[in-house]
Parts: C-alpha cells; structure tokens; sequence
C-alpha cells in the first residue's frame, strides 16, 4: 500500500463567486470541498455523485485545466503545477462530458483524432493516420466516417471521437467524464470492453465520472461517492455495491432503474428537497434529505473519509467503530 | 379518439458530398394524450432526426417529407401554423444542453423567450414563472441561478434548465431527447415523477429519447425500436422486454450490463458488426448485415409483422426465442 499513488489530491478546494443580479453581492459557491482522493497506476477509479456536486469541476482540476482554491493534484508524488504543460498532457488525457463543445467544427474527424499525435510529433504521418483509423474502428467510427465534420454526427457519434481522441496517444491516465451516456448498450459495451482491454495490455488508469451505476459497477475497482463537493463513501467496488454505508449510496443504488417493466419509478425514503450549492445545509451536507439522520447531522460535519483509507462519513458509521459488523 | 400527433411516412433526407444521407426512413406512429412514448435505437439512427423533423428545426442540409404530420388537428406541414404551435403546444428538451443554450446570454433571459413570445405578458411575470418552473425541477435558489450562464452551471443543472424550459409554456406534447443523462439517479427519480404527475394531471404527452432502457422498461406506455433510420419493433414496455421479437430488440436487451448476472470486470455482450451506411437505399432487412439470423429471404422486401398493439418487421413470424443468459 506505500506504492506512490499514480494521481491523488490533497485537501483540494475550488470556489466560485456567483453573482445574484444586479446591486446584490456576490455569493459564493463551493464547488469542491476538501477531496482527497488516491489511485494507483492500473486502477480505474470511479466516481459517482448527485448532478452539481463537483465531479466535472474536480475532473478540469485533475487535467490542470482549472486551478484549484486551495489543496493540490500529484502526479506520480509532485504536484502537476510543477511539470511542463506538454509532458502532462503527454500522459493524461481528458474525455469530457459535453463533446460538441471540445471537437474542432473546423477539422475532419480524422484530423481531429490525428491531432494529438501531430502536436506530441509521435510516429511519421502514415502511422498517425493507420493509428487513428484503427481507434474509429474499435469505437464504431468505421472508415467512411474519416472526411466528416463534427456537425455532422449524432450525439453519441460525437462523443465516441472523443474517445478514439483521448486514446490514440496511449496515455498513461484518462478522465472520463460521463464518457458513455450518449450510447446505446452496445455501442457503450463495445467502448468499455475497450477501455478494460487498454487496462489488461497496457496498465492505463481511468478516473470515471459517471450517474450509470451498473457501468460503474462493472468497470471501476474503487469507487468514490461525492456530495455537494465532498467525498461521503469510498471504498473497493465490492464493498460500495454489496454494502454501502452512507445513506446517500444506499440512495443511489435503491434509485437505479432496472429492467422491470411496470414496477414504475421507485419511491425514494429522501426528504423531497433537492440539494443547493448556493445554500449547503450546517452539519452533514446530506441531512436535510437524509432519512436516517438523528441529531448531531444538522449541526456536525462528519468526518471526512482519508486519502488512503476507506469508508463513509457519517455519524452513523463512525457510532459502530469501523471493522465491526453492521 | 383521435391521436394527438399523428406521424405517416416521415422521412429526412440530409445532402452531403458522398450522397444523399437517408437519416430517417418512412416512419410512421402516433401519440395519444397523456401518453409516454420511448424512442430507443442504436447511436446515430436517426432519433435526434425525428425529433428535429417534428419541430420543424432540421439543420439547413435536411430535408423532411411526409405524407401525414399533423398535431391536434393542425397540419404540422403548414410552416405559418406550424410556428405558432412549436415551443409552444410542442416543447422540446434538446439532447446537448451546451449547443442548445445560448453561451452569451444568462438562462433567465433564454427561459422568458418562448413564453413572452407565445404568451405575452409582462417580463415580471415571466420571470416569476421560470423561477416556479426551476424550482419545480429541483434547482436550489432560482432566483439567483435566472443571471448564471450557461458555462457556469453543471450538466445536470443545464438538462434541468432545459426541461424548466420546454414546460414554461404548458406544452401538450413534450419531445424529450435523452433528457436525464447528465442526473444522478436519486434525482432523476424526482424528475421522472414530476413529469408522471405533470402527465396525469394535464394529460401532456410525451416523446422520451434514451439509451437508458431499464428507464424505459418503467415509464414507457408504449416503445418503438428504431435501428438504422426505420422502425424495427414497437410495442407495449410489457411486449419489449417481455418478448421483443425483433433480433436487433433482442441483441441490444443482452448488452445491458446486469448487476448480479455479468460478473465484474468481464467482457460485456455486443452486437457485432458495425450500422450499414445511411448514404442511398438499404434494400431489404436494414438489420441483415449484422443479424445471426440473417438468410435469403432478408435481401428482399421485408414484412410487418404483427397486430396493432405490437408490431415488428421481420422475415420471422415464428416465437422468438427465449431471452437467455448467454453472455456471462
Ligand atoms: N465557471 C463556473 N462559475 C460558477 N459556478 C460554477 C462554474 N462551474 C461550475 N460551477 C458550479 O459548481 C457546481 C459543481 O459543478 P460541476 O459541473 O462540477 O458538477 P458535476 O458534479 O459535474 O454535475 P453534473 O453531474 O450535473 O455534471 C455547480 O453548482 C455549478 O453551477
Ligand atoms: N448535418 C448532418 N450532415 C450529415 N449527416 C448527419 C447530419 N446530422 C446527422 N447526420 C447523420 O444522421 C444520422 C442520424 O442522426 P441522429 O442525430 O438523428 O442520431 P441519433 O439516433 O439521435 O443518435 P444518438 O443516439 O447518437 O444521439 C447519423 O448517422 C448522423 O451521422
Ligand atoms: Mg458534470
Ligand atoms: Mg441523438
């Protein structure tokens, strides 16, 4: 376990200022709230969270896009702010959650995947094009898709450029944010037996941002659960998916929907509220919507789940000391 | 009585250097009030298509025919009428939140457009209305968030500002293109729900695109199966997963990871083989080149199948076989 993490943070923060309208102050927004997170070269790291809880802001502040508040991000133990913008991207590559916006109107897609490798001048010409046809292929962009322009793609057609984008490098971390939400089952199955055989053959580390559960549970050997910028579970798959400590994670894998025709929609034991990022509540970020919350929740923060270790935070897990059975 | 859209023949034909790309292929169906419709159907078979072509916002380089499109007795192929209608008995949810918001302007001003255009009224009005429609869809604050851009907002915050958006009007008919990806699933419940007691309680009708299909085996009336521009299967959520009789409906239902069934970390199960090109015609069964099933009688015109209720085009009329676990 002293392996030095491939990626961690440490203590990171980002704030924003929010303006309210006119003559108003500024509020101000904590989007991320103290993560400390660790994931070691070869293991996919998933994380998972209500929408607005932080998960795209922390991928931008993993990719060295966004700086943080305070805290840091190291890579392989020093902190990336240290190392040249050129041999980072060398390594880590970023898939993100709105494709349209990060593709090139301008440039064929094949241009577009090509890219990475002309900028980084890997390979002669013929091999950059023979590598980034190969990579359309697996993702189901097969050869008549090369002179097309990003416009004219479906949604999930878009996103798979970016993916065959972010891997034609072979770089040694990819940030995958809600990279399969716009495919259908097979496309989505084909790009994560994909990334899974990356992993076998070449050791790559995923960090995977994503609201599908049963994909998260399929691909990820950790998993982090976020809230209103806070890590509140962390802990092997396994143990998220079998026996999940947070109420918040409970939630979650009690909302999934599966194939059930006619069981509806399932009534969820949350508090009807939704969270807010402009007015988090005292105590526990979750306790308004919490159905099991009791009286230190609404006043006392939780402790905050370490780096390295695993588990939730939660006053009703830190009253069992940890290791004893529930 | 009378369906509230009514679609014959529906087909987009997009110009583009290679040929003329065929994005939708004759489609026919209809919906009735208060009813929730799913579209599924792989990546790029012409779903956002539909959906464009029924709101008349196409990009330039496609082109619609039909031969009926009407909506609650209107000609939908009557620009003039067809305008006073859209964004306003018929909203949309657009699939890319980030391309169908305006970057330059805050989502307050983009929430009150549709509604001062259709609805008249006064600016104050209107803003009060966004507030209570953001409110109602699970956005903390809304008064605050009406002067945010659209970059400063989350995935899920902009597909919530959306939905706000398409009900700001009291549509009838709401087309939800995959309108739920960027949410987590606790909230996703809440808006599903919303929209279940919004639909009972003013019979909207609903259009809902996704890949999602345990979503779609819960709220679905009714599913059509799309594959490579054409309908390949429709039928009750009942009919689809129970015995979807379409080989494509049932090579896609094996490829959804299972918790409990696929274990951890193993290969998942794919339809192999890759869509036909959508450029020209597509003679016979548009699913043959990739179908187990596939033999001579695919290359030739193909049948629908089938009752009202449940109808699929196939060359098969036999019993499918029974859904195994065979991709362990
Ligand atoms: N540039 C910005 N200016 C102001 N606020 C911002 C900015 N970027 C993000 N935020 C806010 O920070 C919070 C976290 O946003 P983020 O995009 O990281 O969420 P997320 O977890 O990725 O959500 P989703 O699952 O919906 O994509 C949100 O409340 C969002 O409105
Ligand atoms: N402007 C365009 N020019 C040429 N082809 C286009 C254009 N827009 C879309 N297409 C093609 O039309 C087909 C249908 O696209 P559409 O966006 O309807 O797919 P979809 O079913 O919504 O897919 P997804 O699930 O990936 O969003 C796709 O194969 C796409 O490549
Ligand atoms: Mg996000
Ligand atoms: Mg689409």
């Amino acid at each position: 376990m002293s392996m030095t993490p491939i990626l961690e943070t440490r203590n990171l923060h980002r704030r924003f200022r929010v303006s309210q309208g006119h003559f108003k102050p500024k509020a101000t927004l904590q989007a991320v709230n103290g993560v400390d997170l660790s994931v070691q070269r070869g293991e996919t790291l998933g994380i998972v969270g209500e929408s607005g809880c932080g998960k795209s802001t922390l991928a931008q502040m993993l990719l060295g896009l966004l700086p943080a508040t305070s805290g840091e991000v190291r890579l392989d133990g020093r902190p990336i702010a240290d190392l040249r913008r050129v041999d980072f991207a060398r390594r880590v590559q970023p898939i993100f959650q709105d494709p349209f916006s990060s593709l090139n109107p301008r440039k064929t897609l094949l241009d577009i995947v090509t890219m990475p490798l002309r900028v980084h001048a890997i390979g002669s010409r013929a091999e950059q094009e023979a590598r980034a046809r190969t990579l359309m292929d697996r993702v189901g962009l097969p050869a008549g898709f090369a002179d097309r322009y990003p416009k004219e793609l479906s949604g999930g057609q878009r996103q798979r450029v970016a993916i065959a984008r972010a891997l034609v490098m072979q770089p040694d971390v990819v940030i995958c944010d809600e990279p399969t939400s716009a495919l259908d089952a097979s496309v989505q199955s084909q790009i994560l037996n994909l990334l899974m055989e990356l992993k076998a053959d070449f050791g790559l580390t995923y960090v995977f941002i994503s609201h599908n559960l049963s994909v998260v549970e399929h691909i990820a050997d950790h998993v982090a659960v976020m809230y209103l910028g806070r890590v509140v579970e962390k802990a092997p798959v396994d143990a998220i998916f079998d026996a999940p400590q947070h109420p918040y994670t409970r939630a979650l894998l009690d909302s999934v929907l599966t194939v059930a025709p006619d069981a509806g929609v399932p009534e969820l034991a949350l508090g009807p509220g939704f969270p807010n990022p402009l007015r988090p509540a005292p105590g526990c970020p979750f306790h308004p919507r919490c159905p099991r919350a009791f009286e230190p929740c609404s006043t006392i923060p939780p402790t905050p789940v370490p780096a390295e270790g695993r588990g939730a935070a939660c006053h009703l897990t830190e009253m069992t000391p940890r290791g004893a059975a529930a | 009585m009378g369906a509230l859209l009514t679609v014959d023949d529906l087909r987009v034909d997009i110009a583009t250097p290679r040929g003329t790309l065929r994005a939708v292929r004759g489609l026919t169906f209809s919906v009735n009030a208060g009813e929730t419709l799913c579209i599924v159907g792989e990546s790029g078979c012409g779903k956002s298509m539909t959906s464009l072509a029924l709101m008349d916002l196409l990009p330039r380089v496609a082109k619609r025919s039909a031969a009926t499109l009407n909506f609650a007795d209107t000609d939908l192929s009557d620009r003039r009428k067809a305008r006073r209608i859209r964004g306003n008995q018929m909203a949309m949810i657009f699939q890319e939140p980030m391309t169908a918001l305006n970057p330059a302007f805050p989502i307050g001003d983009q929430l009150t457009e549709a509604y001062l255009h259709h609805k008249g009224g006064s600016r104050a009005a209107a803003r009060a209305r966004a507030v209570e429609m953001l409110d109602l869809v699970g956005i903390g604050s809304p008064a605050e968030r009406l002067g945010q851009y659209p970059h400063q907002l989350s995935g899920g915050l902009r597909q919530r500002v959306m939905i706000a958006m398409a009900l700001m009007t009291d549509p009838k008919l709401l087309i939800a293109d995959e309108p739920t990806t960027a949410l987590d699933v606790t909230i996703q419940a809440q808006i599903l729900r919303l929209l279940r007691d919004l639909q009972q309680k003013l019979g909207i009708a609903v259009i809902f695109i996704t890949h999602d299909l345990g979503l779609v085996s819960r709220i679905a009336d009714r599913v059509m199966v799309m594959y490579a521009g054409a309908m390949v299967e429709e039928g009750t959520a009942a009919q689809i997963f129970g015995a979807p009789r379409h080989p494509y409906t049932q090579a896609l239902i094996e490829c959804i990871p299972q918790p409990g069934r696929t274990a951890r970390g193993t290969p998942l199960g794919t339809i192999p083989g890759v869509v036909p090109s959508l450029v020209g015609q597509i003679e016979g069964c548009v699913f043959r080149s990739r179908c187990p099933l596939a033999r001579r009688e695919c290359e030739s015109h193909v049948p629908t199948r089938g009752a009202e209720g449940h109808r699929w085009v196939c060359v098969d009329d036999a019993p499918a076989p029974a859904l195994e676990g065979t991709t362990r």
